[in-house]
């Protein structure tokens, strides 16, 4: 065998002290070759072949009778959905292979992890199997799914109620249990780690009762309630932590666990959970096409939560593309197909090329820094005097700017924008208000940690973008707004505008700027759940949302309290000096005359005496004309209209922080928060 | 250590301009760069963008991985790596839609989605 391997070396002139090194390797080649050759022969002496039939002459498609003489026409569809499996399958394996390297180093701590993945892979697999993905071909299916027995799920409805409403007013309970319970470093990962395995059991209990042949709606709202009660008790832990105010760093500092974080993660909680609890009307109505729509936002918020205590470039990353990723599938529950189908594909691909650039400025970043993590990247950009050092920074720049445009795509702002409107429109009316706050407020905390840990010292880079996409965007989405008559398309206009005020605070580069900013980002959260809340409960004589801002007319005559919470919603967004929205606006408007950029001070003032007139006709609509088919509204448990009157009090009354103990509590805290150091806390 | 701490730059292990010109990054910024233009090119069929995102994001694995080699960073190739399984996760997710779309449709061309006209 020696010589034989001798042999092969000196006929490829491989140097000698190479042979040593690869011979095991050359081992490994021959012994595949002659096991192949070995076999095949095997294989050819023993198996019958004939050449007289005449299935084996014609041409061959994978277990398929030939299309149209086998010509190249359209693929059949089939091979797809193969290709799918087989991608994520392999793919799964490939990240096995790591491990197995440094199984040795790993220890314990790997050796579970590992278990915990192959787990819930396997939980995934069996989910696969009962739900029928795997049947082929797959059957059409044209039942549309059993009604669920409502009866027997009110009851859990009521809990869940009764938990919301025991949860958000009471603070003492949080203020106690903070400085006893989540001191210690282990507690700040427990929410998530509790929301994965919640996750992971919903999927288990789907998939168990799909094999009992239970009530598949009653199945879909006992998981929209299981993990509406993990939600709620990660909200109670996130407000903790927020409040314990410690700094714990995570997986090596790739997360970072910070009072801001946590309030963040909180707002993004609350504003989601009630985006899923009010989907519960949607997934009634067909409950079998629907019965991931749950998981697909619970897996959304996940993402996000990751997302904002990210303190690592590429886990950010990982996390925006994951949440893209459920919300592709979320826009495709539209049941209006052809646009929900468009918006999707548009979506995907615009969403995916803006994921393309900002992965290539991180890969930038990475090549000037050499580190990822985005301390340790403020603490070289401050130590070195960054711009002289890194080449004048012409490379950080295109960094930044890629990396920006990829978050500005996200956040559907200014040179970007051009996708709010329609996608917005072809998707279901709760995926829209899961668009407008958890997935903004989560990038745009991304976006404030992103200048003010790794960029704080080089602001001379990123204002000037950030600046001409505020500018921009509140600009368009007035432009946008004044003649909209669609509701969907109205709000994204709206949404457009409101993000441009938020940059606003970002672009003055001062620590008032920022806290006005997440004032303001509060506001918003407040402002558009009041409208959404209000938006999804009402429908027509049909059953269907209102699509048209005219279909508003005369709702005062139905329904008083709606009325009511619109006016306040819109006074607000407008504006108008009681409400919060004038208070916030005040704030960012104050900030930015401070840092001097006047430029933006005339339009965001100009722009916002515009919005004023937008906003007030959505009013007039309401309370001045008339229509003969009044809209009909869905308040059927009280816990919907108490929530609802929460929401327009919030709005209401910022200028009495008493009064609503939540809001108050948020904004203190928050500019209190917000400027934690994290290089400081680094040893 | 498995993953070593970055908070151990190594001396050789600080940016310089010679690994802008190395010929292997320039090549994968060809890669990235024609993914992308055909990505902006190609709207008609989504099985095209698909193929264009795996291009693109290929270019970036590919400078991960040699920044990785040239530079002495073991956690670049890491980066790589995982990469490689988002982006399978997002042709999957593509290769889904596709379906969904070919499904319903009876084609996967999307040039011909105009109802929403924005």
């Amino acid at each position: 065998m020696q010589l034989f391997l001798n042999l092969i070396l000196f006929f490829a002139n491989v140097p000698n002290q190479y042979a040593r090194t690869y011979s095991g390797i050359s081992i490994y080649l021959l012994f595949a070759t002659v096991l192949c050759i070995l076999l095949t022969s095997i294989a050819y002496i023993l198996s019958l072949s004939s050449v007289q039939d005449l299935e084996k002459k014609s041409e061959y498609e994978c277990g398929f009778e030939p299309f149209d003489n086998a010509t190249r026409l359209p693929f059949d569809v089939h091979f797809y959905l193969v290709g799918i499996l087989f991608l994520i399958f392999d793919v799964e394996i490939a990240l096995l292979f790591p491990w197995t390297v440094g199984i040795r180093l790993c220890g314990w701590f790997g050796f579970y992890l590992v278990v915990s993945f192959v787990f819930v892979l396997g939980v995934g697999f069996l989910y696969e199997w009962k739900r029928g993905a795997l049947i082929w071909p797959a059957k059409q299916e044209t039942v549309p799914g059993t009604k669920p027995n409502l009866k027997k799920s009110e009851n859990n409805n009521r809990v869940v109620s009764a938990a919301m409403l025991l949860f958000l007013p009471h603070d003492n309970i949080v203020v106690t249990a903070s400085y006893s319970l989540f001191s210690s470093p282990k507690m700040a990962f427990i929410p998530e780690l509790l929301f994965v395995l919640t996750i992971t059991a919903v999927l288990a209990y789907i998939a168990y009762g799909l094999n009992k042949k239970g009530n598949i709606g009653n199945i879909a709202l006992d998981a929209l309630n299981l993990l509406s009660c993990c939600l709620l008790v990660m909200l109670f832990i996130y407000l903790c932590l927020a409040y314990n105010g410690k700094i714990h760093f995570l997986f090596r500092g790739c997360l970072v666990s910070t009072p801001y974080s946590n309030l963040v993660k909180s707002l993004i909680l609350v504003s989601g959970l009630f985006m899923l609890y009010y989907s519960r009307r949607f997934i009634i109505s067909n409950p079998n096409y629907l019965l991931e729509y749950p998981l697909m936002i619970s897996l959304a918020l996940l993402f996000m939560f990751i997302l904002v205590s990210a303190n690592h470039l590429l886990v950010a990353f990982f996390a925006i593309v994951g949440f893209s990723l459920n919300i592709y599938v979320l826009i495709l529950y539209n049941t209006q197909k052809t646009p929900g189908r468009e918006a999707t594909v548009k979506y995907y691909y615009l969403s995916a090329i803006s994921s393309g650039l900002m992965i290539y400025g991180i890969f930038i970043i990475f090549f000037i820094f050499r580190t990822l993590q985005m301390d340790e990247i403020e603490q070289l950009l401050e130590e070195t005097g960054a711009l002289n050092k890194f080449a004048n920074g012409w490379l950080l720049q295109y960094a930044v700017i890629l990396l920006l445009g990829g978050l500005f795509f996200k956040l559907g702002s200014f040179p970007s924008h051009l996708w709010a409107a329609d996608i917005y429109e072809g998707s279901p009316d709760t995926v829209v208000g899961f668009f407008m706050l958890p997935t903004k407020i989560a990038t745009l905390s991304f976006l404030i940690q992103l200048v003010t840990t790794p960029f704080s010292s080089v602001s001379l880079v990123w204002q000037p973008i950030v600046a001409f996409a505020a500018g921009g965007s509140i600009l368009w989405g007035c432009y946008g707004a004044l003649s909209e008559i669609n509701t969907k398309r109205f709000l994204a206009y709206t949404s457009i505008n409101q993000m441009g005020f938020l940059f606003l605070g970002i672009s003055a580069v001062s620590a008032q700027g920022y806290v006005a900013t997440f004032q303001y980002l509060y506001i918003y959260a407040v402002i558009n759940l009041g409208f959404l809340l209000v938006f999804l409960n009402l429908c027509n004589q049909r059953g269907t949302s209102l699509r048209y801002l005219t279909d508003f007319r005369g709702l005062y005559k139905s329904k008083i309290v709606p009325s009511e919470i619109l006016t306040f919603v819109f006074f607000s967004a407008a504006g108008i000096p009681p409400f919060a929205g004038f208070f916030g606006k005040y704030d960012l408007i104050e900030a930015l005359m401070l840092s001097q950029t006047y430029g933006l001070v005339i339009i965001a003032l100009a722009t916002s005496l515009v919005s004023t007139y937008y906003y007030l006709r959505v009013v007039k609509i309401i309370w001045f004309e008339r229509q003969h088919k009044m809209p009909q509204i869905h308040f059927s448990i009280p816990l919907q209209a108490t929530t609802i009157q929460i929401v327009a009090i919030e709005s209401m009354l910022w200028c009495l922080p008493s009064a609503s103990s939540y809001s108050f509590r948020f904004s203190q805290l928050a500019s209190r928060v917000i400027f934690y150091p994290l290089s400081t806390n680094l040893i | 250590l498995l993953f070593p701490n970055p908070l151990l730059v190594l001396e050789h292990n600080i940016f310089s301009f010679d690994d802008t010109v190395n010929p292997w990054l320039i090549f994968s910024f060809f890669l990235y760069f024609i993914g992308l233009t055909s990505t902006i090119a190609n709207k008609t069929n989504l099985l095209y963008t698909v193929m264009s995102f795996e291009l693109m994001y290929l270019g970036v694995i590919t400078s991960f991985v040699i920044l990785g080699s040239i530079a002495h960073i073991f956690n670049a190739y890491v980066y790589g790596l995982i990469l490689l399984i988002f982006t399978a996760c997002e042709s999957a997710i593509g290769l889904g839609i596709l379906v969904a779309v070919y499904r319903l449709d009876g084609s996967a061309d999307w040039s011909t989605l105009e109802d929403l006209g924005g």
